[in-house]
């Protein structure tokens, strides 16, 4: 299911591009322009994700932080981003800071001329929950105290957890794999015998109808087109199945080649050579970790749903 | 109960540090370091309470990695920011490596010590939690 992101701004020129670029991106997008739309908005389409612009009254008054007021009155359990297009140190403290009972108004706060992919960046954080087995193996509060818990544990052992780490999540791939394509199978067969029920039914309707028996004829046909519905709909399931087989191949593929990318690592005679090539391999993961903080919590949740 | 106040700065023999040590003697005692010899374990030890930390005229990345360093390694890492000259690419930087204020040096000392009030009073969670909520 799509994700959904309120986008308010009380400038039409601005609003257009945006959503044209998240809808790209794979989001629904609802709009807004004033505070009171995007509460009514927001009522009826609950968003999982808030872009707010600062300045929502009057755009050449350094006084209005009416983007800041919104995001107090919306749910306190959908993250927002604040988007301006003036942005102040003041504007920084007033989204980031403790200015709402000690806690942040937003997540986020991003300047509208800085490019887009960081505003996706920010809300496919905002969208993530921390990667908490991959925080638990490193024992890093967050995600991004990484690079410093690396720094602290040195290369070898950092490289040691996430070896570790990376074998868990091979793991625990493998066995969602194997669910996945069992299931495809599975809604496969189900709908080849659905399709050939059906074709026989509507075979037996056929030949009912030359012998005149109308009623019967139309009943089996239309239990016919019926079976061919279930097909039809196992067979979308099966398609599912093998898309999802289809991306954890690619995240195990992902993960085989950081692993062997930190074997490889390991054959430098150089120990200063093989630090820094395991470290630079380590930043990789650790960006790529950060980039789509999903891997195994999700995985364990999706092996938990397929059970 | 008193608070406790970590300084750590680049310039520990700056005139400005020891005026804001006065500035929050109402609050608690501020003990001054240099960035050099800043070692959080060892300051969570030292400290039955634990301090809210200051961090003084560091910058850029060594601004934000002494920020997590201190979240990551002290029991409870609360860290605000004090600079002279404030811009909002930094504050934000701040605030993402988890930082709970970012104050200009140049506001009036009763704004900085109302502000300090409010990260004081904030409850402290765990920064695992910390993250989730955020």
């Amino acid at each position: 299911m799509k994700k959904r992101v309120l986008l308010v701004d009380n400038l039409p020129a601005c609003i257009g591009p945006l959503r044209d670029f998240l809808e790209r991106c794979g989001y629904e997008v609802v709009t807004a322009s004033n505070i009171g739309d995007a509460i009514e908005v927001a009522d009826k389409t609950p968003p999982d994700v808030a872009v707010l612009d600062l300045r929502l009254i009057d755009d050449s008054s350094d006084r209005d932080f009416s983007g800041l007021e919104l995001a107090r009155l919306l749910d306190s359990k959908i993250p927002k981003i604040v988007l301006t297009a003036y942005p102040s140190v003041k504007a920084v403290r007033g989204a980031l800071g403790p200015a709402n009972d000690g806690l942040p108004f937003a997540v986020g706060f991003l300047a509208k001329k800085e490019p887009l992919e960081m505003l996706l960046q920010r809300i496919r954080l905002a969208l993530s929950p921390p990667n908490h087995s991959l925080l638990n193996c490193m024992e890093a509060p967050t995600m991004h105290a990484l690079p410093e818990k690396v720094h602290d544990l040195g290369v070898d052992l950092a490289a040691d957890r996430i070896r570790d780490f990376i074998a868990n999540q091979k793991r625990d791939l493998s066995i969602h794999l194997e669910r996945q394509e069992r299931k495809a199978a599975d809604h496969h067969v189900v709908s080849i015998i659905a399709s050939i029920v059906g074709f026989a039914v509507m075979v037996i309707g056929i030949l009912l109808s030359f012998w005149n028996k109308t009623s019967a004829s139309i009943i089996s046909m239309a239990g016919s087109m019926v079976i061919h519905l279930v097909s039809a709909l196992f067979s979308r399931q099966a398609d599912k199945a093998h898309l999802r087989v289809e991306t954890s191949l690619r995240e195990m593929e992902e993960l085989i080649k950081i692993a062997s990318l930190m074997e490889l690592c390991g054959c430098f005679e150089n120990s200063e050579k093989r630090d820094q090539a395991r470290q630079a391999v380590l930043d990789v993961f650790i960006e790529s970790m950060e980039r789509h903080p999903v891997a195994s919590d999700q995985f364990k949740n999706n092996i938990a749903q397929s059970a | 109960m008193k608070n406790a106040f970590v300084l750590i700065t680049a310039e520990p023999q700056n005139a400005w540090a020891k005026e804001f040590a006065a500035t929050l003697q109402p609050l608690g005692k501020l003990k001054i370091i240099a960035q050099r010899d800043f070692s959080a374990e060892k300051i969570d030890k030292a400290h039955t309470v634990s301090p809210l930390f200051i961090i003084d005229a560091i910058v850029g990345k060594e601004m934000t990695g002494l920020i997590k360093k201190v979240r990551q390694s002290t029991s409870q890492g609360r860290v605000i920011v004090m600079t002279a000259s404030p811009n909002w690419h930094l504050a934000r930087a701040a605030f993402e490596a988890g930082a709970l204020d970012y104050l200009s040096k140049n506001l009036h000392p009763e704004e900085v010590l109302n502000s300090i009030r409010a990260v004081l009073s904030k409850p402290v969670v765990s920064q695992t939690n910390q993250e989730s909520t955020t």
